[in-house]
């Protein structure tokens, strides 16, 4: 049984707290909140002209279907988040592998990644909108990039691929360097990496309505430029907490999913 | 079931830190494994056991030599967190002889929990699975590296009734490695008795007591009907 040091790329990995099975929940006390948000600035604080009447946002929210076109917007944007979700992940399985064998053969290409991640994403969608416009397929590509990058740059954040023991005993077992890479240390790793996922969904959904808003074209990014453009500040905070709602549902359903089918630590 | 001899063949390794100083961690460390019997090396933390066993498990960083089928079971025991305990017994391996799976599942006391998962379960259960995978593979070797060290004294009891048969029934010899002396006697057929440093070995001793004798913890064990005087006053600061 012929062995590199093999050992010495993967040591302990951290013990981590996961809490990937923890559903999301709309908390009591946010109930609460909203009660007295109500409560108090649609009945007993009505003249106020600060913070907007709990009716005003709701008669808003019903304009932003009619008045922009809202339903298209969303299909539009969710038909760009989703999708690329979907699709980083089905990437990032497949070339787990490489990807793996990259970072540990090669450690040192981590400091020519280094450098790139002070580019901000606003750079990377305006050059895309700037070259591509008004792509949706500019604009999903931009999303998978996105979500392969924050994917990936939870994997080079782990100080430690896999845990000594299950290297030890897959050499031992007689697994060839390629097997330990793609079985072992990836589905080490699988948990920490997917732990992320609901919060790159959230980062995706503030990324793409950024790219969208400078294209000023397509998506909820349309939408809320259109709004800004009209000072209906109404329209711009129903969307904002439509968007929030629609967030909270798909990290419930991320979190489930993920619970599901990576289910150890 | 193995019947031959093993010799461990001199093993000797230095360490260097990173101000470039070099250092003897052991040397000339060699010994035979009997078939069907276990060997322990007891020795204190800090000697360099585990890389001892993983050495001679040709698991080591330097390892080039090619070993024969040498199974090593780490300090935390190592079942895969992903794979059922049937799953984790097939492990690579290529054809699996269902009746023999369900026989070492049955073997290492793990009927029934054919299906659950390792990820939730106790350091006990984990181990019955890396045994079980260890046996299922048919090695001609198996070593331990203080895996059950931790447990509660009624549930090692339970493990060393496991490892016993494991080479009385399967006649795989085991190579167990500790720093607890009594451990090591209820445990070995051999004790090696490994100093610091550089770690040689100090002495080999023959271990023959019955084997219900071995697993009843109301017995203790004196350690002076093993060691000598001289043992003793060179190890005593060392080992618990």
């Amino acid at each position: 049984m012929a062995n590199n040091n093999l050992y010495n790329y993967f040591a302990c990995m951290s013990n981590n707290n996961l809490n990937i099975n923890q559903p999301v929940i709309i908390s009591k006390i946010t109930i609460f909140l909203i009660s007295i948000y109500i409560v108090l600035f649609e009945f007993i604080w009505v003249t106020q002209s600060i913070i907007p009447k709990p009716s005003l946002l709701f008669d808003s929210f019903i304009s932003l279907w009619s008045d922009y076109n809202l339903l298209n917007a969303f299909f539009e944007t969710t038909a760009v988040i989703f999708p690329a979700i979907l699709i980083a992940i089905v990437v990032l399985e497949i070339f787990a592998k490489l990807f793996l064998k990259t970072l540990i053969d090669y450690s040192g290409i981590i400091n020519i990644v280094t450098p790139f991640k002070y580019f901000s994403f606003f750079f990377f969608a305006l050059l895309l909108n700037f070259v591509f416009q008004e792509s949706l397929l500019a604009e999903i590509l931009f999303a998978i990039l996105f979500v392969i990058s924050k994917l990936l740059t939870s994997v080079f954040n782990e100080k430690n691929f896999a845990e000594e023991e299950y290297i030890l005993s897959a050499q031992s077992l007689g697994l060839s360097k390629s097997q330990i890479y793609s079985i072992v240390v990836w589905k080490s790793l699988k948990p920490n990496v997917y732990k992320n996922l609901t919060k790159v969904h959230m980062q995706l959904w503030v990324a793409v309505l950024i790219y969208e808003f400078i294209g000023a074209s397509i998506g909820m990014g349309a939408v809320y430029r259109l709004a800004y453009n009209y000072n209906d500040v109404l329209s711009l905070i129903s969307l904002g907490i439509f968007i929030s709602f629609v967030i909270l549902i798909v990290n419930s359903i991320i979190k489930m999913v993920v619970s599901k089918l990576i289910f150890w630590k | 079931m193995s019947l031959k001899t093993i010799n461990i063949e001199p093993l000797s390794k230095n360490y260097t830190d990173l101000s470039g100083y070099t250092i003897r961690l052991f040397e000339n460390i060699y010994f035979e494994i009997e078939p069907g019997k276990i060997t322990t090396l007891l020795a204190p933390k800090g000697t360099g056991k585990s890389t001892i066993l993983k050495m001679i498990a040709g698991i080591d960083e330097n390892s080039k030599k090619s070993v024969g089928k040498r199974i090593c079971i780490p300090t935390k025991p190592s079942s895969f967190p992903w794979l059922s305990v049937r799953e984790n017994l097939a492990f690579n391996l290529k054809k699996v002889d269902d009746d023999n799976l369900e026989k070492t599942i049955k073997f290492v006391g793990l009927e029934g929990y054919e299906d659950h998962f390792p990820n939730n379960g106790s350091v006990g259960f984990r181990f019955r699975i890396s045994l079980a995978r260890a046996i299922f593979n048919n090695p001609e070797l198996i070593l331990i590296d203080e895996s059950i060290s931790t447990l509660p004294l009624k549930r090692k009891m339970e493990f060393y009734s496991l490892l016993r048969k494991v080479t009385t029934e399967k006649g795989i010899p085991i190579i167990y490695s500790t720093s607890l002396v009594s451990e090591a006697i209820r445990l070995s057929d051999k004790i090696i008795l490994i100093d610091q440093l550089p770690s040689k070995i100090v002495s080999e001793k023959t271990i023959l007591i019955d084997e219900e004798t071995r697993v009843d913890d109301k017995i203790a064990f004196n350690i002076s009907d093993y060691f000598t005087e001289e043992e003793i006053s060179i190890l005593s600061n060392r080992i618990i």
